[in-house]
């Protein structure tokens, strides 16, 4: 995993989000922001005092193309990703992307002990959120104003690859395109009008729910608003509004 | 398929029929039938193994070629065979010396010549081959004498760096982790082997000497070893008390690689120049593991009751988790289709007619199968076909492939995520061999292919543009 911090004196940046950052009360400096890069290539960032990183994106189609190209097991086979994508979304090329569709790009259809593996597969400490961990990052970047120049200095990170490049301006491009007059850092990083994301209900990590907000929903990500019914999420109840993305966890933050 | 490489000249071997290396110069010449039958079905795993003299190379690999014979305890299936007569003759006074209690303290490779192992469903339902070179210490530490040995180096994509942190600690040379590191860069900077790319473990031998120094975690992870006993625990037993997994075993060995590259950044002299280093250079994965091969052992007492080895896994089933191509370089990368429809490709050997206009045009290729983002297993006596249905997909192989490298893709549906590629460099790098006519008519370089189609000339319109 590469990472990098963003400077202070980096004038494209450091002005409105060293503005912004005055607003987050966790967010005490600029340059305590960093960046790292998860074992796909896809970026995560650090939020001063979470014990964790989280990933800027939810997880893309490409990032578990990856995992199916690194893992020898026989659930994970061309079937089960075309059950995916049938049951979800379908994959969409990121230059293809448009307002209605860019939604596509993320997995859905899958379920949380398929997020799980997923997670295991990407390294030591990388887990799905629980519903506080998810929350309280989403607490500190709604109060953020979107910093487009955020998207260059995420890409300039050491390591990211030219597809992921031209996935995050694409995205941010058509992102903008469909901006309302306050945009928050929370939806270039699509934690509203995105996929309601699987986390875990409590620190037990045993059982599962939702959160944040699906595309063309109204109600803003709030605690305990996406319970299952089914609790552990079995089987078959794959749907097309749910997706995940991950956390690194670290006890030396 | 594999290309065919001799295993110990690392000359490229043309043709089906492979039993004289086509080297003439090759010092040892007939390549055993049994590694070509292997690496045709198997990319194998190059491996070198680097270190400075007396930091338990030589006993490293005694160690692992003695448990790999007995691992079909643990995991029900898995076996070995040695690809040639001299490694089985190695292995043969490896088990002599085992029996009496000896350690072998230097190795008897003789030359450049390499360790030849096949391991059957260690991983589940796949063969792998290891080709694995004992450097001599001496190359830690004298750049010039690595020129003997420089294929081999070149060749492996996995670099086990071998450190006696005991040894290390009282070295009256001023040695550091760093500066083993920095010798290493060296060799392969005087080789002309970019290390981007290649995979690094390192292993902490002697840990035995090591236990008031480490963490605590560290330390019950190698009082904890269940297989330490591999020899003369039965099967039964030790499946039932420890039933193997490979995702938990993994995982079991992630959680000590931090912990030692936390151990490494913080206590070892040079640990945290070291990392740096690593990162600096681009060697990814690093990992480290711990083992004990010789407890007790003392350079000048290389007799003992019985050896008794711990952790003596982890750096195989490691590196054989990982795999790996090798990185000498070649001209092209050809992929191959491995999806639904990848019987079509193989029953109409497109593949071989594509391989042998590209050696026409004097151009060699590193082999993909789309789905895998390294080179791929294949199964039983069906040597053309990959071990298992991949999802047709090439970004986990483009991506990692360095600018201005040229691919050539066969395949008769359109991978799922080839669109992503249109309007980017590799539209014009990568020449698409599709086997129907409908498929991708918007990638650029696109040539259908047809029985009565001359393939030499189409690639090289293409390749020459």
């Amino acid at each position: 995993m590469s990472n990098r911090r963003l400077q202070d004196d980096d004038d494209d940046f450091s002005a409105p989000l060293g503005s912004a950052q005055r607003a987050a009360s966790n967010l005490s400096s600029l340059a305590d922001l960093t960046i790292e890069l998860d074992t796909a290539g896809f970026p995560m960032i650090v939020l001063p005092g979470l014990q964790f990183s989280i990933h800027w994106l939810p997880v893309t189609k490409i990032q578990i193309e990856y995992f199916l190209s690194a893992v020898y097991d026989a659930k994970y086979n061309e079937e089960w990703y075309n059950e995916i994508l049938s049951k979800g979304t379908p994959r969409i090329s990121p230059r293809a992307i448009r307002v209605n569709s860019y939604i596509d790009l993320f997995v859905t259809g899958i379920l949380p002990a398929e997020a799980q593996r997923y997670s295991r597969w990407c390294g030591q400490g990388f887990d799905l959120p629980t519903e506080d961990e998810w929350l309280n990052a989403y607490k500190v970047l709604e109060r953020i104003a979107a910093v487009p120049a955020a998207i260059d200095h995420i890409c300039q990170t050491t390591g990211i690859r030219e597809r992921t490049d031209r996935l995050l301006r694409m995205l941010e491009k058509t992102l903008t395109n469909d901006a309302g007059r306050d945009r928050k850092v929370v939806d270039q990083m699509v934690m509203r009008h995105g996929v309601y994301e699987y986390v875990y209900e409590s620190d037990q990590r045993d059982t599962f729910a939702g959160i944040g907000q699906a595309k063309d929903t109204i109600n803003p990500p709030r605690k305990g608003a996406n319970r299952f019914t089914d609790r552990n999420r079995a089987e078959g109840a794959r749907n097309k509004q749910y997706g995940f993305r991950l956390i690194k966890r670290r006890d030396d933050f | 398929m594999a290309q065919i490489v001799c295993p110990y000249c690392l000359t490229p071997q043309t043709g089906r029929k492979i039993s004289q290396c086509q080297n003439a110069d090759c010092k040892v010449g007939i390549i055993p039938e049994e590694y070509v039958e292997s690496v045709r079905r198997t990319p194998p795993i190059w491996l070198t193994m680097y270190g400075t003299t007396q930091h338990g190379k030589t006993a490293t690999v005694d160690s692992m070629a003695l448990w790999i014979e007995t691992i079909g305890k643990i995991i029900e299936e898995a076996s070995c065979d040695y690809l040639d007569d001299y490694t089985q003759e190695q292995v043969r006074l490896m088990r002599i010396n085992d029996k009496e209690g000896l350690i072998r303290l230097e190795s008897t490779q003789k030359g450049r010549r390499p360790l030849l192992i096949k391991v059957n469903n260690i991983i589940a339902d796949r063969e792998q081959t290891l080709i694995i070179y004992d450097l001599p210490g001496e190359l830690a530490d004298d750049v010039a004498d690595a020129v003997e040995y420089a294929a081999a180096i070149r060749y492996a994509q996995t670099v086990w760096f071998i450190v006696s942190l005991d040894d290390l600690r009282a070295d009256g040379e001023g040695r550091t982790l760093s500066t083993l590191f920095m010798n290493y860069q060296k060799t392969m900077k005087r080789l002309n082997a970019p290390v981007v790319g290649r995979s690094m473990l390192v292993i902490y031998t002697k840990a035995d000497r090591l236990t008031r120094l480490l963490p605590p975690k560290v330390n019950s992870y190698i009082a904890e070893d269940p297989y330490s006993y591999l020899k003369s625990a039965p099967a039964r037993d030790l499946r039932r008390e420890y039933p193997f997994t490979m995702d938990s075993y993994m995982d079991n060995l992630a959680e000590i690689s931090e912990s030692l590259r936390e151990y490494t950044i913080d206590v070892v002299s040079g640990g945290s120049d070291f990392v740096g280093r690593v990162k600096k250079a681009d060697i990814r994965p690093l990992a480290f593991s711990i083992t004990s091969a010789l407890p007790m052992a003392d350079a000048s007492e290389s007799a003992m009751g019985e050896i008794y080895r711990v952790r003596v896994l982890d750096p195989l089933l490691w590196t054989l988790h990982n795999g790996g191509e090798p990185v000498a370089k070649a001209d092209s990368t050809l992929i191959i289709e491995s999806g639904t429809q990848s019987a079509d490709v193989f029953d109409t050997e497109v593949d071989q007619a594509v391989i042998d206009a590209l050696r026409r045009l004097g151009i060699a290729v590193n082999i993909y199968f789309t789905g895998y983002s390294r080179p791929v297993t294949l199964k039983g006596s069906d040597e053309m076909k990959p071990v298992a249905r991949r999802l047709n997909t090439i970004g986990p192989i483009l991506d990692r492939l360095s600018d201005g490298e040229r691919v050539i893709l066969i395949t008769k549906t359109e991978p799922y995520d080839l669109r992503d590629y249109e309007f980017s460099g590799w539209n014009k790098r990568l020449i698409l061999i599709a086997l129907d006519g409908t498929v991708a008519d918007y990638w650029d370089r696109r040539i259908v292919w047809d029985d009565d189609l001359d393939l030499t000339d189409a690639l090289t319109e293409y390749l020459q543009s």
